[in-house]
């Protein structure tokens, strides 16, 4: 059977042909679709499987781990910068190995576009000493998840597949194989010295470890010279690239003329770590000069013995940072070989920068951000990481660390001002609800404890928006749907000993100001310490909230508005635009866009943006 | 048919990864081997987004500069970011209420009057399309994006309205031809 899959469909699917049937995640960019289709497909062939949003990566991997060493096949799934927060699980995990088949999958974001790093998860397995899988098309991450989790049960480890966002979110059609159920118990074996393992027992499940990685460099079904004739008269240079580098180099020889495509061997590598011994000296002895295409770190590279002759990201034939490209890849091709031919097409056209991202119409952040901007003046804001990063746009986010930190950093600017002689500045912390459970709730423990001072700004919205509105434990709605019990935002604040919360509508621009203000009042009376203000309006991206939205006509009095530019600049709403060869710059409304949110209403300082009349 | 590079060329939000599965689907429906390419995360909240579209036996989704045979463009100011992916004979076709520079008048439409005009406004992508595939250069012609959409829409109520808001676009080729 033929059907077209998104990149991540395709991971989800290669779960579900091997015998899959837990899967634990956290969404982020580009990981989160796996999940869903995990559950959807799951569903579908009438398959009976766990798949659950998991609090955070560190959890998701926890229990991954666990079911695995019952024998049973699990997978962990996450982005990049998930594994950060997964790290602690995922080096120890090496050490214990599994009974059954653990795949760790770690979205990569080169780039970066949706992410705070562009960090490789090759290296990181390198650094763990986990086995890593580079697939290159969505029809290869098919078959590599299910070889992941056939090798992981295999040699007792825990395997990574380590797709990139250009695979994740590639469409293809491709060949499915059925989806089949492993009938298999789950069977914990007591064994604590190796699930509970004390340092002396570490060392030799260490040793061990190093046994089974050296083993598996001799494999011969990852030598990545065996498709390669070397008794064939050699080409003049040789390129190894796994994974999406693969694909791109592939595609671009395939494109050039047979006269300079001749002139290259390439080398594909399934498996980056660890890599091939006897693999690297076939492409060592054999050619002079070696191109390493990879992204995003030279993993192959660095475990080439002798690199002499090898040319990559270590010497700058590759850039260090940024998405490879096809221009790219035609650029250090045409360095590689001194050969202008094989650069990239000339267009000598600029590129003009693109529009920036903001929050969407009628997003409740955008009113959330105006009246705290109103409320607390030359304050300094803490930011986290979701759709409300983008109030840096309005000037309402300072800081952007990683997951949870707006907490912490609140806490710390706090404790940092308190002991110079100038006043402390009206600090703030904004954190929307998924990221608190993530990870804000231990920081939000710590600052209480710690004596900090400041607004906790809570944007709760009821979903995790930016990576596609998957549910959060405040509804108590699991990712297959069931009913779980509703963890409510405000018992979690109080049980962290946080005594002044206020729920506020943000749509109630001039009551939020109000509530701001006396929250901020509170962090500088005697008694006072954190005050939490919980922003409650749900998100516009889910259909629900868009039905419950009572529509108003919104218009801009073109005789009123002195195109000031106020409410393009202070409000950044898509839906106010310039109106188009207005020498004046005044705005009109955008009525293809608009939600009838009316809440820039309040923000024009001349009163032209109306209400018309509500429909 | 022959190898194909498409790029769809927006704003997050207006239909632009749509547009890519919709050519997709065609693809599929016509037994060719494709691959695709869609912005997902951040960029989508109103920001400049692509869909790369590569039709043939190809491994990787991504189009290198000056290679692309057609440029479709939903918001007009997209154009100059993304002309120079197209090759020296490339064809743009773009979705603007305003003359582009470099443009020929046959190749612009004003899809977004039309979704107003006939109150679809969430269809701009589905007007510009059946505008589209009456351009030869399209890779598919205007009756297999017709039965890509009847494929590929998830309620009757959908599909009704997507057919119509591609029948507009092709009645608007047909009247300024």
């Amino acid at each position: 059977m033929r059907q077209v899959m998104l990149g991540n469909e395709a991971i989800a699917r290669g779960l579900l042909e091997s015998g899959c049937t837990f899967s634990y995640a956290y969404p982020g960019t580009p990981s989160s679709e796996i999940l869903p289709a995990f559950l959807k497909q799951a569903a579908d062939a009438k398959i009976e499987v766990h798949g659950h949003w998991s609090v955070n990566e560190k959890i998701a991997l926890e229990s991954a781990f666990t079911t695995a060493i019952t024998g049973m096949r699990a997978a962990a799934i996450m982005k990049q910068v998930g594994l950060n927060v997964a790290a602690d699980a995922f080096l120890s995990t090496a050490y214990l190995g599994v009974t059954g088949g653990l795949v760790v999958i770690s979205a990569d974001d080169p780039g970066p576009n949706s992410s705070q790093t562009e960090q490789d998860s090759r290296m990181f397995a390198m650094f763990a000493k986990v086995p890593v899988f580079d697939p290159a098309t969505p029809e290869e991450a098919t078959y590599f998840t299910g070889l992941a989790l056939e090798l992981s049960e295999e040699i007792g480890l825990p395997v990574l597949l380590r797709p990139t966002a250009t695979l994740c979110h590639a469409r293809q059609n491709i060949d499915l194989k059925e989806i089949s159920a492993i009938e298999r118990q789950p069977e914990f074996v007591r064994q604590p010295q190796r699930w509970a393992a004390t340092p002396k027992h570490r060392f030799m499940l260490h040793e061990k470890l190093n046994q089974t990685l050296l083993e598996l460099a001799a494999d011969p079904r990852f030598d990545f010279s065996a498709g390669i004739d070397l008794n064939r008269k050699r080409t003049p240079y040789a390129i190894v690239a796994s994974g999406c580098s693969w694909s791109l180099t592939a595609d671009l020889l395939k494109e050039l003329p047979a006269d300079l495509s001749g002139q290259f061997t390439l080398f594909k590598v399934d498996l980056p770590y660890p890599l091939h011994r006897g693999a690297q000296d076939n492409l060592l002895n054999n050619y002079d000069k070696i191109l390493v295409i990879e992204e995003s770190m030279p993993v192959i590279e660095y475990q080439l013995g002798d690199r002499t002759r090898v040319c990559g990201r270590t010497d700058g034939t590759i850039p260090d940072a940024g998405a490879l490209t096809p221009d790219i890849i035609a650029e250090a091709l045409a360095q590689f070989t001194q050969n202008r031919r094989l650069a990239k097409a000339d267009t000598e056209i600029a590129i003009p920068p693109g529009k920036r991202p903001s929050l969407c119409p009628g997003c409740p952040h955008r009113s959330s951000f105006y009246a705290l901007k109103k409320a607390l003046p030359k304050g300094i804001y803490a930011g986290d990481i979701g759709c409300y990063t983008l109030g840096i746009n309005l000037g309402a986010i300072d800081t952007c660390l990683c997951m949870g930190a707006s907490i912490s950093q609140a806490g710390a600017f706090y404790q940092t001002f308190a002991k110079s002689e100038d006043t402390i500045p009206p600090i703030a912390a904004i954190i929307g609800d998924s990221t608190f459970y993530h990870s804000g709730i231990p920081a939000l423990v710590n600052a209480r404890w710690e004596g900090s001072r400041f607004v906790l700004l809570l944007l709760d919205n009821s979903t995790t928006a930016m990576t596609g509105n998957q549910p959060t434990p405040a509804a108590g709605v699991r990712a297959d749907g069931t009913q779980g019990p509703a963890l409510k935002l405000e018992t979690l604040i109080k049980g962290c000993g946080i005594e002044k919360i206020a729920v506020i509508d943000p749509y109630n621009q001039e009551e939020m100001i109000t509530v701001l203000k006396e929250a901020l009042e509170y962090t500088r009376s005697p008694a006072g310490g954190i005050a939490a203000v919980i922003a409650r309006r749900g998100c516009l991206m889910i259909p629900a909230e868009r039905r419950r939205l009572t529509r108003l006509t919104v218009i801009i009095d073109e005789t009123e508005c002195t195109g000031c530019g106020y409410c393009l600049k202070a409000f950044e709403c898509p839906a106010l635009v310039l109106r188009e060869n207005d020498a004046e710059g005044r705005v009109i409304i955008d009525p293809i866009i608009c939600t009838g949110c009316g809440q820039c209403v309040a923000v024009c300082p001349q009163g032209a943006i109306k209400i018309k009349s509500s429909e | 048919m022959t190898d194909c590079k498409l790029i769809i060329a927006g704003l997050g939000g207006q239909g632009v990864v749509f547009l890519s599965r919709l050519i997709g689907q065609a693809a599929l429906l016509a037994g060719d081997n494709f691959i695709t390419y869609e912005s997902h995360g951040m960029a989508m909240r109103g920001g400049s987004v692509s869909s790369q579209v590569k039709i043939g036996s190809y491994n990787s989704p991504l189009i290198g500069a000056g290679t692309a045979d057609i440029l479709l463009v939903l918001a007009p100011g997209e154009y100059e970011r993304n002309r120079h992916a197209l090759k020296p004979d490339g064809i743009a076709l773009v979705n603007s209420a305003t003359p582009t520079t470099g443009l020929a008048p046959k190749n612009m439409v004003n899809a977004t009057a039309l979704a107003v005009t006939h109150n679809l406004p969430k269809a701009v992508n589905l007007i510009f399309c059946g505008w589209a595939a009456e351009h030869s250069a399209f890779p598919y012609n205007f009756q297999q994006m017709q039965e890509a959409v009847e494929t590929a829409a998830a309620t009757p109520a959908i599909k009704t309205a997507n057919l119509k808001a591609l029948e507009i676009g092709r009645q608007e080729f047909s009247s300024s031809k």
